[in-house]
């Protein structure tokens, strides 16, 4: 566990994260390259160990995927640590919209709907990916769509 | 967090009263329709072998049974990973058997093949051509809305 302390200072002109450290180790180096690098359209996403500070609108899906979630983007697959329910939360402002129990799609990465395998609506993404809407989720994408 | 809680019990009891209550008026029906002399909810057969009284509870008995099965059976639905035809094959198959082992338990079969399985295959194709005219109007309505929303 880290050790967050904040400190408000009127005299500031930039706002400053500073670090103490025993050693370099990987938990800093991430913190430090997602500090450097953040924004707030940005999501922190793994492969492997390394960090990539990410777009999010260059995330196409998210996904589960035996308990842990996935990111993908045009043609990439990255992990990310975060709950679903809780990214879901993250990127609803960003055009996310959760089309089953484990995916949540960027709908702006929407190519279109397709009537898939009798009875279910398929969405097809423009990374060429595709995944299922579930019936009950229609209603939020109408929403989303204003439709 | 988007999961329901299930309410056990109150399925049970709106499957039990459901089932009961359709029963009543299917049997009824039935009563009228053989211009019966009095009400009675059970083949002659089953009178004979339990009594009136006994045989009129377990046909009430049976239908609450039967309405259980269909109330609970509806959780298939919520299944993501399989298709609607598959979930409505399913369905079917699960409430057909409590049905068909229901008619055999009151004796009557017969009827149930004659009468009550092609009325609900009836009814199922019905229900399924419906969700999925919705399903096409669906489709068009959210690519009409995607469409807009790409031209903005």
């Amino acid at each position: 566990m880290i050790n967050l302390q904040i400190t408000y200072d009127n005299e500031m002109d930039r706002e400053t994260v500073k670090i103490i450290t025993k050693e370099e180790n990987t938990l800093i180096a991430d913190l430090s390259k997602f500090l450097t690098e953040y924004k707030h359209d940005c999501l922190p996403l793994y492969k492997g160990t390394k960090l990539f500070v990410t777009p999010i609108k260059d995330i196409y899906l998210i996904r589960t995927d035996k308990n842990k979630l996935c990111a993908f983007t045009k043609g990439e697959e990255f992990s990310l640590n975060y709950r679903l329910y809780e990214i879901e939360e993250l990127l609803l402002s960003f055009g996310f919209v959760k089309v089953n129990s484990g995916e949540i799609v960027n709908i702006n990465k929407v190519t279109n709907f397709d009537l898939g395998e009798v009875g279910t609506i398929i969405i097809n993404l423009d990374n060429s990916m595709v995944c299922r809407a579930s019936r009950r989720r229609i209603k939020s994408i109408k929403k989303y769509l204003g439709v | 967090m988007e999961k329901k809680k299930s309410n056990f019990w109150g399925n049970l009891l709106y499957g039990f009263t459901t089932g009961v209550t359709i029963g009543v008026f299917v049997s009824l029906f039935v009563n009228v329709m053989l211009k019966t002399d009095y009400y009675s909810p059970a083949t002659p057969k089953l009178v004979e072998s339990l009594g009136s009284n006994l045989s009129t509870l377990v046909n009430f008995l049976l239908y609450g049974v039967i309405g259980i099965v269909s109330v609970f059976s509806t959780s298939i639905f919520n299944i993501e990973s399989l298709s609607l035809l598959t979930k409505t094959i399913l369905h079917f198959l699960v409430v057909q058997l409590g049905v068909f082992l229901v008619s055999l338990v009151l004796g009557w079969v017969e009827s149930y093949f004659i009468f009550v399985l092609p009325i609900s295959i009836v009814i199922y194709i019905t229900i399924w051509l419906v969700i999925f005219l919705q399903q096409k109007k669906d489709i068009k309505s959210l690519n009409d809305g995607l469409k807009e929303k790409k031209q903005k």
